[in-house]
């Protein structure tokens, strides 16, 4: 009975991740390019119980059957479908419709990756993202550098795009960037559009939904440790007596 | 748990700032030379799904989630505003690009477009707030005389004295090499960063836009924009604290375990 206690918190302790996560979703519901995150749990391994009990010694084996102990988090992934264009008119913003990744190089030299094309040029005229890392592009010649703003204007031609085959491999990395574990490709022709944001895929009814779902789940368990907690107390409590 | 209601204030706020600058441009709707203000959301950084927090299968290999969100003024919008005219001669609009000098008390150079200037008893040009207008002088401001005064495209402010169309000086106009350098100080005003180039009609003349008399640069808000980015906005923001109300509702019933 005890471990059914047990079996319960863990549960919960999903469901607690899960409203965190929802939660992170619903605060960067404006954020150009974010990616909404899901987690998907999954059962414990399930244990085979035994009881020894009957039978002339009260020894006979009776098998009682699967058992699982609690949930765990199977897997977080980023959902990497296509958020709606907004028009800005700025030609500093990007959007890109389909596949493909800006190109950053971050403060410590390594690449990273993101579809937030909300870009804005820095004092030395030179292309940043709002965090202030370098966005790469490829000039006429083909080398990859940081892009320069010619009169307050950038040529959409000279921004660098990358595509991965399997985008299961890229790594959140908070600030709507994300790291690649292997490396990427150079996409010749991205469906690029200037004065454009992706907005952030998030979609509000099925956050909601998720809300509702979270709550009523974790309701429900928080009455099945009552129940649970009940039975514990007639054991412990009315079965001795006399 | 506490994590998760954090999570969602940086929602609000960032949802907050975001009417906080819609309401700015919508009150600004009128402004001469007023430019609207880009609000930008990022995510925050990401926080490790911990081992001991919850049990993660060996399938997990990467588990972060972020803490929230932020918005700030990332940029301001120089679209062009629409020229309206209006009747004073030193009513000027900038139809292209370049901003109007300024010089505040201290001798600070503010850049605005904002060109309804009006001439002072002692013939200096100067704006609402008294910040005087950068112009190259040719003629003194003691010898001009008091009649209407013409302002051509590129600057030149010209009158009829002793029945003789004398140029007295010259409006001139600055531009940073990179516009989103500017600081936005209020009333109109930008302050140019000190790292960053600054032209001017002097020098650079085939830079600037054209200067047109008798008219004023309308704002460049859309009332119709900022109207249904307003309603997103709230909308947002009633979503964020539906999250804070759920979150608090299972903390309740976690209290509620213990009877």
């Amino acid at each position: 009975m005890i471990r059914s206690i047990s079996t319960i918190n863990r549960s919960m302790n999903v469901l607690q991740e899960k409203q965190e996560n929802a939660s992170a979703n619903i605060a960067n519901i404006s954020t150009p390019g974010y990616k909404f995150q899901n987690i998907i749990a999954s059962t414990l391994e399930s244990h085979n119980l035994i009881n020894h009990q009957g039978g002339p010694h009260v020894n006979r084996r009776v098998g009682v059957g699967g058992f699982i102990f609690g949930n765990q988090i199977d897997e977080v992934y980023s959902d990497f479908s296509q958020g709606n264009l907004y028009e800005t008119e700025k030609a500093t913003d990007f959007a890109l419709d389909g596949r493909g990744f800006f190109t950053i190089r971050m403060d410590n030299g390594t690449l990273a990756y993101t579809r937030n094309g909300n870009f804005r040029l820095n004092h030395e005229n030179e292309l940043v993202t709002l965090e202030g890392y370098h966005v790469l592009g490829r000039d006429g010649n083909g080398n990859i550098g940081i892009i320069y703003g010619d009169e307050n204007h950038i040529h959409a031609g000279e921004v660098l795009i990358t595509d991965f085959n399997e985008y299961r491999n890229l790594r959140n990395l908070g600030e709507t960037l994300y790291e690649a574990e292997e490396a990427g490709f150079i996409m010749e022709s991205p469906f690029l559009r200037q004065g454009y944001l992706e907005m952030s895929n998030v979609h509000i009814g099925d956050e909601l939904v998720r809300l509702i779902e979270i709550s009523r789940e974790f309701e429900s368990h928080q009455k099945l440790i009552h129940a649970a907690d009940e039975t514990l107390s007639k054991a412990v409590n009315e079965v001795g007596r006399v | 748990m506490y994590r998760i209601l954090s999570n969602s204030r940086t929602g609000v706020r960032a949802q907050e700032t975001k009417v906080n600058s819609l309401a700015d441009d919508l009150a600004n709707l009128q402004t001469y030379g007023y430019k609207k203000k880009e609000i930008g959301f990022q995510e925050l950084i990401t926080n490790e799904i911990h081992h001991h927090d919850v049990l993660k299968s060996d399938n997990v290999d990467h588990s972060r989630i972020n803490v929230g969100t932020k918005a700030g003024v990332a940029t301001v919008n120089f679209q062009q505003g629409i020229l309206v005219p209006s009747e004073s001669d030193f009513n000027l609009a900038i139809e292209g690009s370049g901003f109007f000098g300024l010089l505040d008390q201290d001798g600070n150079l503010i850049l605005t477009r904002n060109g309804g200037f009006q001439l002072n008893e002692d013939n200096s040009v100067s704006d609402d707030n008294g910040r005087l207008l950068v112009i190259d002088l040719e003629i003194s401001k003691e010898n001009w005389a008091t009649g209407p005064v013409s302002i051509s495209h590129d600057g030149r402010i010209t009158q009829e004295i002793d029945n003789e169309n004398r140029v007295l000086g010259k409006v001139v106009l600055f531009e940073p090499h990179v516009l989103d350098s500017l600081a936005p100080l209020g009333e109109s005003g930008y302050l140019p960063a000190a790292d960053v180039e600054l032209y001017s009609s002097m020098e650079n003349p085939e830079r600037f836009g054209k200067i047109i008399q008798r008219h004023l640069e309308a704002s460049n808000v859309e009332m119709s924009r900022t109207m249904t980015d307003l309603i997103v906005a709230q909308r947002a923001h009633a979503m964020n604290i539906k999250a804070i109300q759920s979150t608090d509702e299972i903390m309740n019933m976690i209290n509620g375990i213990k009877r």
